[in-house]
């Protein structure tokens, strides 16, 4: 009888299986689980979609720029317009949203990392091979055509009878489902991590708000994913084995669909919007140079937005006849929620007011954050008047509707964060100036394409319209939102210049560059790979302000003599380094067995079984390494 | 100079204002297809009109007001030598209250008028013409299934001829995909969805039966993405007094003659024409049962093409767009490449009819099939034109 030495089985997994140790050099990205990196992964590749589904945007209006354009075929347009609305709100929204989440929440909770290292790095991976997946469809018979919402039965109609003749809807319902599986991980990491990370005397209350925005969209993704998973996977099922879910004619419903996906949808839209809303929640207060407007209220009716979000899916389906009495039933629910978003508005204008108002490149992203999204809320309550619905619903009116709610208030508040949080991620400060020259550049332009929309929706144009007849007196509208749309481009050219020019003058920030309030301000810039060399203690809500700023009788700021920024006063000693500190090592499995999942994509698209279960190996044998990897790398803690 | 523009600033803006507002009514005015909803020919689109300005007036005020206070505070209260330690407000529980309260109630004024609203809607009017629209890939059939003083149904396509002043009751069907039927000038949207019966109500205003030709024609389109040719789907409604309406409604009740079907025949035996849309004649059962309520349209894949000459349009209500008869020359074009034209420039996939023109197997056909492009029996352009200026003097020759 031999016996099993733990000890030896150890050794031979160490030498087998072996953690990658490099922590630098363009390889080490691909095994990183720092939080701080698979971030910069996350933004950056959002920033590459948002660029590609600007391009597609930018065609759209390049055809619609007088009536019965040519720049574009139908079946080109119809790809293209359901291409940018899937980008943006999958592979750009979101991300970037757990771009921020990912660099930012451990950082605000005083935390090292995430609670599942490798489940955020296979997060990203599923991300980015998802988009790819997504986009290589272009190459391969023809790009999702059904639109990004992709209702049945015109997706699920089997290809052969020629409702949408390409393998663009599998791509498409194959392509969410890979991607919602990423969200999922990230979700439940930012969910864990949130809830048994936080730093001794972070109490849930005294988290930053924009922590609480990523916690509250965390819940929401991780309930609203399994409904629109699988109306698509029933999608799939009509469209290649068929089933008959959305099939009225063999008692199916189509409707089902509707319900399934905007039950998905209408959370979505909360999910893209409230890491927006957390962004400007912390700049505002730091530029203002006053603590956020009834901070708990904030959070409160964020949190009130994240329940009542669930109710009012049905206002997308006004039109569908669903009944008077649901009509009735989800329009107040619609109006309800305006009242959760008004509060934030209002005490966002409540900080600033009364302050020191430092107009940063940050600052006025914020302030456009308040005007535009403003805008874009009341023509959102505007749709719960159910009869007027009827003339606005699908048509122009809606588009300027939502590119007011996620361009006029996400993208804004994302090249806010941009601004504000760099000096922090990379070290040095983005120039001002061009920052600013950017600013106005995105909010002429923005304004300029889609405030126009409002009207010549109004004048009866209808929204995914490849093409428009003269005598409706909608060209001149058309051709300021083309012109607009350059102008955006410009805009985010300008940002991408900065980037590189900024780099490149290296103009250092230190480590609390803004006077900042949150616990991020108070370490090194770029932050350490160990992130807080001690764990700091909180007693506060924006606990590192309080550090340094007391309030005389008066509530005047009153600085504290000794207050500020500890960076950099690292306690004496052999592990002032941080070497002592026991950080997660890196992996290649998460990398292995995202691969698995686009290979099997591609065999269910164009039902190879063959390739689906070389997909499914790839993903078993990284999942086990995955599971038997030593759990630290061999040099660690010898 | 610079400084020169500078000072012109003021004069500049209040131009760009005035400007601005003119080019909008300009905008709003031009619109000779009377699609536009700033314009309201019937009682529940100027419902829907008035419900909506009365809360953009509110939205606008708030707006207005929020942008207003965003910027007065922005420049009021910039950061100046010796303001940078501002007092420190937590908050206010007061003025938390009343921000949530206010728009509260606004809102819920609003509910009421709305909740109102859509029950007065939702309800069938009494002594309501009645017309079923079936959504089709990609064009809309109408069947008059209660119209007063008649007691013979009608089947048409794509122009909605209705009487001023007369409620009428839509039944909404789709057969294939998602749809949704709208003519802004009369109403308000509603989808068509297949397993699903929709119904909308609308009423043309009394004075729409004096009006002008022009005028009296109404524009409206697919609302629902419905796949490749969704922005081709397009729909008019015509409003005419009542004895007008009548006149036509029996005009379109005729068949054709035995000479007009005896010349059909030589294009209905090669191209199958008849095996997509319905010819009123070729089978007097079916015009029986079809008039009578009693039978489905027996070929409804394409639109009934019986009295294509009295329509002002063809395609969906997409080309030959106007008040005049359809143009031969145009016509022509659509029956000999229809796919082409449909589909903006592309003729080269998207639409496929992988079966046809084998008439006794099950056309799997999506949008009109392309005729010059037919394997077996490719069509000459003479042969549209000669079926074209047929279609357009049925019912002239006599």
């Amino acid at each position: 009888m031999t016996t099993l030495d733990p000890s030896s089985v150890l050794a031979q997994r160490q030498q087998r299986l072996a953690r990658p140790t490099k922590a630098t050099g363009w390889t080490s990205w691909l095994t990183t689980v720092d939080h701080k990196k698979i971030a910069i992964l996350y933004g950056s590749t959002a920033m590459v979609f948002m660029v590609l589904g600007g391009v597609e945007a930018l065609l759209i209006r390049l055809q619609l720029w007088r009536p019965n354009g040519t720049v574009l075929t139908a079946a080109t347009y119809n790809q293209l317009f359901t291409m940018h609305g899937t980008t943006m709100v999958f592979l750009v929204g979101m991300p970037m949203a757990v771009a921020f989440g990912n660099y930012l929440l451990p950082l605000m909770i005083g935390a090292r990392d995430v609670a599942f290292p490798r489940i955020n790095m296979l997060g990203y991976w599923i991300f980015l091979l998802g988009g790819v997946f997504l986009y290589s469809s272009f190459f391969l018979g023809g790009a999702p055509n059904g639109g990004w919402f992709g209702y049945a039965p015109l997706t699920s109609m089997p290809m052969a009878r020629g409702f949408l003749p390409s393998h663009g809807a599998d791509f498409w319902a194959i392509g969410l489902i890979m991607l919602g599986i990423g969200s999922v991980t990230s979700a439940v990491n930012f969910i864990v991590t949130t809830l048994n990370m936080r730093a001794p005397g972070m109490t849930l209350l005294r988290m930053p708000v924009f922590v609480w925005m990523i916690f509250i969209i965390a819940m929401l993704t991780l309930f609203a994913l399994p409904p629109v998973t699988a109306a698509l996977i029933q999608v799939y099922m009509d469209r290649n084995f068929g089933t008959h879910f959305f099939d009225a004619a063999a008692g199916g419903d189509p409707l089902l669909y509707q319900h399934l996906f905007w039950l998905f949808g209408h959370p979505e839209v909360y999910i893209l919007i409230l890491p927006g809303m957390g962004i400007v929640s912390e700049i505002l207060p730091v530029f203002s140079r006053k603590p956020l407007f009834g901070a708990r209220v904030v959070v409160m009716s964020g949190i009130a937005i994240g329940f009542v979000g669930w109710g009012v899916w049905v206002h997308h389906m006004f039109a569908t006849g669903v009944g008077p009495a649901t009509t009735t039933g989800f329009g107040i629910a619609t109006m309800a929620i305006a009242v959760p978003t008004g509060v934030k508005i209002f005490n966002w204008l409540g900080t600033v007011w009364g302050g020191a108002v430092r107009l940063t490149t940050a600052m006025l992203y914020s302030l456009g954050f308040i005007a535009m999204f403003t805008l874009g809320g009341l023509s959102g309550v505007m749709h719960s008047i159910v009869p007027s619905n009827g003339q606005q619903h699908d048509t122009y009116f809606v588009v300027a509707h939502f590119h007011y709610v996620l361009f006029g208030g996400l993208i804004f508040a994302i090249f806010g964060g941009f601004y504000y949080w760099w000096p922090k991620v990379f070290g040095h400060f983005l120039s001002e100036k061009m920052g600013k020259v950017g600013f106005w550049l995105l909010f002429v332009g923005f304004n300029l394409t889609f405030f126009p929309m409002h009207i010549v929706g109004l004048q009866g144009m209808p929204r995914r319209t490849y093409t428009y007849g003269t005598g409706h007196g909608w060209e001149l509208m058309n051709q300021l939102e083309t012109v607009g749309g350059f102008i955006i481009a410009l805009a985010v050219l300008v940002f991408i210049v900065n980037v590189v020019a900024s780099r490149k003058r290296n103009d250092l920030a230190g480590a609390d560059p803004w006077d900042g309030r949150t616990l991020e301000w108070s370490i090194p810039s770029p932050v350490p790979v160990y992130n807080f060399l001690e764990v700091p203690e909180v007693h506060a809500f924006d606990d590192f302000w309080h550090r340094k700023y007391t309030e005389d009788e008066e509530g005047r700021l009153v600085r504290l003599p000794s207050g500020g920024s500890d960076a950099g006063e690292h306690p004496e000693g052999e592990h002032s380094d941080g070497s002592h500190i026991h950080l997660p090592s890196p992996s290649y499995w998460p990398l292995v067995f995202a691969f698995g999942l686009p290979m099997s994509g591609y065999g269910f698209v164009f039902k190879n079984w063959w390739l689906v279960g070389v997909g499914v190996a790839v993903l078993m044998f990284g999942l086990t390494a995955w599971l038997v990897e030593p759990d630290t790398a061999q040099d660690d803690h010898s | 100079m610079l400084q020169g523009i500078w000072r012109r600033g003021r004069h500049t803006k209040l131009t760009a204002f005035v400007v601005l507002g003119a080019v909008a009514l300009a905008g709003c005015g031009s619109d000779s297809r009377n699609q536009s909803t700033f314009e309201a020919n019937g009682k529940i689109a100027r419902d829907d009109a008035n419900i909506f300005n009365a809360f953009f007036i509110v939205a606008a005020i708030i707006g207005i007001g929020i942008m207003a206070a965003t910027v007065f505070a922005a420049i009021r209260f910039r950061s100046r030598p010796g303001n940078e330690n501002p007092v420190q407000i937590h908050g206010n529980t007061k003025l938390e209250l009343s921000w949530t309260i206010a728009p509260a109630v606004i809102l819920a004024i609003m509910g009421v008028f709305t909740v109102k609203m859509i029950w007065d809607q939702a309800a069938k009017p009494a002594n309501a013409m009645e017309i079923t629209v079936t959504a089709k890939q990609w064009w809309w059939q109408f069947e008059y299934t209660k119209v007063e003083g008649q007691t013979k149904q009608v089947v048409t396509a794509n122009e909605l001829h209705i009487p001023a002043g007369v409620p009428v009751w839509l039944t909404l069907k789709s057969d294939n995909v998602n749809h949704s039927f709208w003519i802004p000038q009369l109403m308000g949207t509603k989808d068509n969805i297949d397993g699903h019966v929709n119904t909308l109500q609308l009423i043309a205003d009394e004075e729409m039966a004096t009006a002008a030709e022009v005028d009296q024609w109404l524009g409206g389109q697919c609302k629902q993405y419905c796949g490749l040719s969704h922005a081709d789907m397009r729909v008019r409604a015509k409003v005419d007094s009542k004895e007008v309406f009548a006149k036509w409604y029996e005009s379109q009740l005729e068949p054709w003659t035995a000479a007009e079907l005896g010349t059909f025949k030589q294009w209905d035996d090669v191209y199958a024409c008849s095996s997509c849309h319905y010819i009123q004649g070729l089978v007097p059962d079916d015009d029986a049962g079809v008039q009578a309520g009693s039978k489905p349209v027996p070929s409804q894949r394409g639109p009934n093409l019986t009295h294509l000459a009295d329509r002002k349009s063809f395609g969906s209500a997409t080309f030959s767009y106007g008040i005049e008869s359809i143009d031969p020359e145009d016509l022509t074009e659509w029956i000999w490449d229809a796919q082409k034209h449909s589909a903006g420039q592309d003729n080269s996939k998207p639409m496929q009819c992988p079966e046809y023109p084998d008439s006794t197997a099950k056309i799997k056909c999506v949008g009109m099939p392309s005729f010059k492009h037919d394997k077996r029996n490719p069509m000459s352009r003479e042969t549209a034109n000669e079926i074209a200026i047929f279609l357009l003097n049925i019912g002239k020759k006599a």
